[in-house]
């Protein structure tokens, strides 16, 4: 892996306490709500078959989209870590893309 | 006894007699070993996400069967020496796998009941 795509914590940068501003507008930090798309769906499983739900997690890279950028759960995560592993050891999906 | 699943790609350049020779050859293994066929099937030709044994393309085809091990220890052995398969991968069936496609089955039918065209459904299942 090369230095170029290091990409950092993607976070939001610096608090930004407004002490100076005496507060009386608030500022909006607009946050969207992320949720674990499978907690919502109640899936318990994730099939490693389905190549077009998996397809879903992997940009153009190749590489699995972190839990903190896409929001799935720890749980459901794992099993979709899993199910990518298959389908890319059938060839289903890449290793790597360039 | 287990459920198991295994997937197997075949060289892209068979024709369609000699690869269906090849998955009867193999469905034999199975009922040889007396296992049960739950799902045969033909996923046909598609492309590789990487190149395999110089291949782009493969045939896919994908069983899912009850027996022993001694079945899937045969089944495997024959799949790794075949010269045809170029790329297998045996898993066992997760029994979570069951519960989750009876839970596909009913969304699709709920879908289909509020009467969502065809298309649609497919996307969204």
């Amino acid at each position: 892996m090369r230095g170029g795509d290091r990409g950092g914590r993607g976070g939001r940068s610096g608090g930004g306490s407004s002490r100076k501003g005496g507060g009386f507008k608030k500022k909006f930090v607009f946050k969207r709500r992320r949720f674990c798309k499978f907690c919502d769906e109640k899936v318990e499983y994730i099939d490693w078959k389905d190549v077009r739900l998996l397809q879903g997690f992997i940009p153009e890279r190749g590489k699995i989209i972190p839990r903190r950028v896409s929001g799935t759960c720890a749980m459901h995560q794992r099993g979709l870590m899993s199910a990518i592993k298959r389908a890319r050891n059938i060839a289903l999906l890449p290793f790597t893309a360039d | 006894m287990t459920e198991y699943e295994i997937i197997f790609i075949l060289q892209p350049n068979l024709s369609e007699e000699e690869a269906e020779a090849v998955i009867k050859s193999f469905e034999q293994v199975l009922t040889d070993q007396k296992a049960t066929l739950v799902k045969s099937e033909r996923w046909g030709k598609k492309r590789l996400a990487y190149r395999v044994r110089r291949f782009w393309e493969g045939y896919y085809v994908f069983f899912e069967y009850v027996a022993q091990n001694a079945a899937l220890v045969e089944l495997e052995r024959r799949l790794r020496i075949h010269d045809h398969v170029i790329k297998y991968l045996s898993v066992k069936k997760d029994p979570r796998a069951a519960a989750e496609e009876e839970r596909r089955a009913a969304r699709l039918a709920r879908m289909q009941r509020s009467g969502l065209p065809a298309q649609e459904m497919e996307e969204q299942a």
